[in-house]
């Protein structure tokens, strides 16, 4: 009876240990694959950093229109909420990139490790912002289509 | 001197449990986004000839008789743009998955390989616009500055 117990404990045990090594591998990075994680870490670098600039640029002119005396403040509060929005992903495209990159140089496992998280977070804002577009062109195609079915706003 | 540092301290790095995670979200948000890049390149074709034959029958007796026709091509041409960095993004994240599933180091390079070929690919085309764009502003001002 004992001994029965015994080996189901183990055996439960030995699956969870199995299940765990299956879910989270750990694996060491050969010279090729480091070669391709820091050269896709250095374009998105550069990528990050034309991010900037243009998010600079536009919200620059937002700010600068607005003080000027414009009163258009659809366009310009869009170039503005448009800059605020996309500095998100931009800076942590950035983060991604340069922990990464300081990680490999200065061989710390600890940064190589911690610079996945903001790439994860970039594709997920990315994944979400598009999804919610779609959303909002569905619901506007929609209501121009029933809108257009039923004449309304015709004169 | 950068090569031989990574050659003699190369199996000091490693991806663990905690990237691993982040990396298999990274991957399904990945694919998330490639499948509905995917989706919006073949609803591109679709408008491109839905539209050139419309603007075509539109155009047909104005000034530009070929511009159904123009705008097609424009259409598809941006719909093949499109359509590259989602495709680098969707192997991306294929292999990204495969990798983590078997701890597989090689697949792990592929898929690390096509990200940087995805970022490329966007960097190029940026650097390419903007370049346009530059001309064209060039261009207008010339413009500007001889028709005063």
């Amino acid at each position: 009876m004992v001994v029965h117990v015994f080996y189901i404990l183990s055996l439960h045990y030995y699956q969870m240990v199995n299940k765990e090594e299956q879910s989270h591998p750990d694996f060491y990075l050969n010279e090729k694959g480091l070669k391709a994680i820091r050269q896709a870490a250095r374009w998105a670098r550069g990528l990050a950093f034309t991010g900037l600039f243009f998010i600079g640029g536009m919200a620059w002119l937002g700010i600068k229109n607005l003080l000027d005396g414009s009163t258009d403040y659809s366009a310009n509060g869009a170039s503005i909420l448009v800059a605020v929005l996309f500095i998100f992903p931009t800076s942590w495209l950035f983060q991604y990139a340069s922990r990464l990159l300081k990680g490999i140089k200065k061989n710390d496992n600890e940064l190589l490790n911690h610079a996945f998280q903001p790439l994860a977070a970039f594709f997920k804002w990315l994944a979400i912002s598009t999804g919610i577009l779609v959303i909002l062109y569905l619901i506007f195609l929609s209501i121009t289509g029933v809108a257009s079915l039923f004449g309304w706003g015709t004169h | 001197m950068e090569q031989s540092n990574t050659n003699t301290n190369l199996f000091d790095l490693q991806i663990d449990d905690q990237s691993s995670s982040y990396l298999t979200e990274t991957a399904k948000w990945a694919k998330f986004l490639s499948i509905l890049g995917f989706i919006g390149c073949g609803l591109m074709v679709i408008l491109a000839i839905g539209m050139g034959s419309f603007m075509g029958s539109l155009m047909q007796n104005s000034m530009m008789p070929g511009g159904g026709f123009l705008l097609s091509i424009v259409y598809i041409a941006m719909a093949a743009l499109y359509f590259i960095p989602c495709l680098y993004l969707y192997r991306f994240a294929g292999s990204m998955q495969l990798a983590l599933r078997a701890a597989d180091a090689h697949q792990l390079q592929t898929s690390f390989r096509n990200l940087k070929s995805c970022f490329k690919f966007l960097g190029i085309l940026t650097i390419v616009l903007l370049s346009i764009y530059a001309l064209a502003m060039i261009g207008g001002l010339t413009a500007l500055a001889f028709s005063v």
